[in-house]
């Protein structure tokens, strides 16, 4: 069906995915900066990426549903959104941390005291080891699959 | 019965809107040092700074019109604030359906500048107008066995998106034990910075509790009754967990999902610092004794 996409996608370089996140974070961050987004910018922010992050991990858990009943083929992007959405999550928690929370004391006591929080925590954690071997080497190195293993964490 | 309550601060105190701006642009131009020497004559720092109109009206939980901070103002537009009636029923001397002039015409009209401290720990200085509720049961007559006031919050589906959703039970009830309602300290509020509320705000007539979290002081109110018992109040109804009757701004009592030892005050912008949270939102001296010998872990 949507396979017809398929030839002009191949054009897309992946990078291009690392581009858009990284200049969608910057805007988000330049609107709140600026008071463009009302009185309150730093809850604003930290949802703004929050759910920025969990778009991208919808998108990731897409692809295979995608290519098995539509044709369409974005495997080649998979990693560039997965790698986006761990610098989002990251920049969804520095926004928590530093600009929300504000001191080390208060963060850990959220992160022990509130489920939502440590929730949070933990599957930034699970993303971690994810992260760290998305990169040819580490997927030469584990195996493909030990990292097939690996990455069903998602 | 408590003592007047003499406001401190009064509208010289206010700083006007003009000048609000000017101190941001100025500040966010030249150094703060040269600001401060160059206002100081007009605007001297005071030590509560209202919030401009623009972010007391923008940022609001009003869940008739939306869960969203930015809902109310977007959707209270249609709210029908005129012909406003008033029902005061219960235990008082002269029940009945009140105009708004009815029941607070020819009362001592204030301006206070109380702190607003919401529940979800952040905060804002409101410059309010309004009357003090003790004057206004006066002028109903409460009967002695009369323990608590309730209020109630209008309910109008057609224009209030959150109610034909149903995000929560409604109308919205509120309640205060009538030694609280007595207090110099609580308002009945029509106005802010001399001009009436927005929609948004709870126009055209509205509580004004500032020792307690914010969802204490019901907005547009379209019942006002004394009785006997403690009367429900909605936040206490749907989670018992996290709301008590009293939701007195308490440091030392967590609400279960944050923490309420400090607060955010709105307008500070992307790196403004938290601040820690006053005891009775910093009304200490003037409510504390309303609660003595109680335990305000449990009557939170």
């Amino acid at each position: 069906m949507l396979s017809f996409l398929n030839k002009p996608l191949r054009r897309v370089p992946p990078w291009a995915i690392y581009v858009a996140s990284a200049a969608w974070c910057g805007w988000l961050f330049y609107l709140a900066a600026t008071g463009r987004m009302g009185p309150e910018p730093i809850k604003a922010l930290e949802h703004a990426y929050g759910i920025y992050a969990l778009k991208l991990i919808v998108a990731i858990l897409l692809i295979t549903p995608l290519r098995k009943w539509t044709g369409l083929n974005l495997l080649r992007f998979r990693r560039a959104i997965g790698v986006s959405a761990f610098f989002v999550v990251v920049a969804h928690l520095a926004v928590w941390a530093i600009l929300d929370v504000q001191t080390f004391a208060r963060v850990w006591a959220d992160i022990v005291k509130r489920p939502y929080v440590t929730i949070g925590m933990a599957s930034l954690v699970l993303m971690l080891p994810l992260a760290i071997t998305s990169n040819d080497r580490s997927l030469r190195k584990l195996g493909a699959a030990a990292w097939r293993k690996l990455h069903l964490l998602t | 019965m408590a003592r007047r309550w003499t406001n401190t601060l009064t509208q010289a105190d206010v700083t006007p809107e003009h000048l609000w701006l000017n101190r941001r642009q100025i500040l966010a131009g030249a150094g703060a040092t040269g600001a401060a020497a160059l206002l100081g004559s007009e605007a001297s720092a005071e030590a509560l700074e209202p919030n401009s109109w623009d972010e007391i009206t923008n940022y609001n939980n009003y869940y008739e019109f939306g869960v969203g901070k930015d809902d109310p103002a977007r959707n209270a537009g249609g709210l029908r604030t005129s012909p406003w009636s008033i029902e005061v029923n219960g235990l008082v001397e002269r029940p009945g359906t009140y105009t708004i002039d009815d029941l607070i015409g020819g009362l001592d009209l204030e301006e206070r500048i109380y702190r607003f401290r919401c529940v979800e720990a952040w905060s804002m200085v409101v410059p309010w107008n309004g009357v003090e509720l003790n004057d206004v049961l006066d002028r109903v007559g409460v009967k002695p066995e009369a323990r608590y006031v309730a209020f109630e919050t209008v309910v109008q589906p057609d224009v209030m998106v959150g109610v034909r959703r149903k995000v929560m039970p409604f109308p919205y009830v509120e309640g205060l034990r009538l030694d609280e309602a007595r207090h110099p300290l609580a308002i009945l509020a029509t106005g802010i910075y001399g001009k009436q509320l927005a929609n948004q705000s709870g126009a055209p007539i509205r509580l004004v509790v500032p020792w307690k979290y914010g969802f204490k002081s019901i907005k547009s109110i379209v019942r006002i009754s004394l009785v006997a018992d403690e009367p429900p109040a909605s936040w206490p109804m749907l989670n018992p967990r996290e709301y008590g009757f009293y939701s007195n701004v308490n440091p030392k009592v967590d609400h279960p999902r944050w923490t309420q030892a400090t607060e955010r005050k709105i307008g500070g912008g992307l790196f403004s610092q938290r601040v820690p949270t006053q005891m009775f939102n910093g009304y200490e001296e003037e409510v504390a004794s309303l609660y003595d010998g109680m335990d305000l872990r449990i009557f939170y």
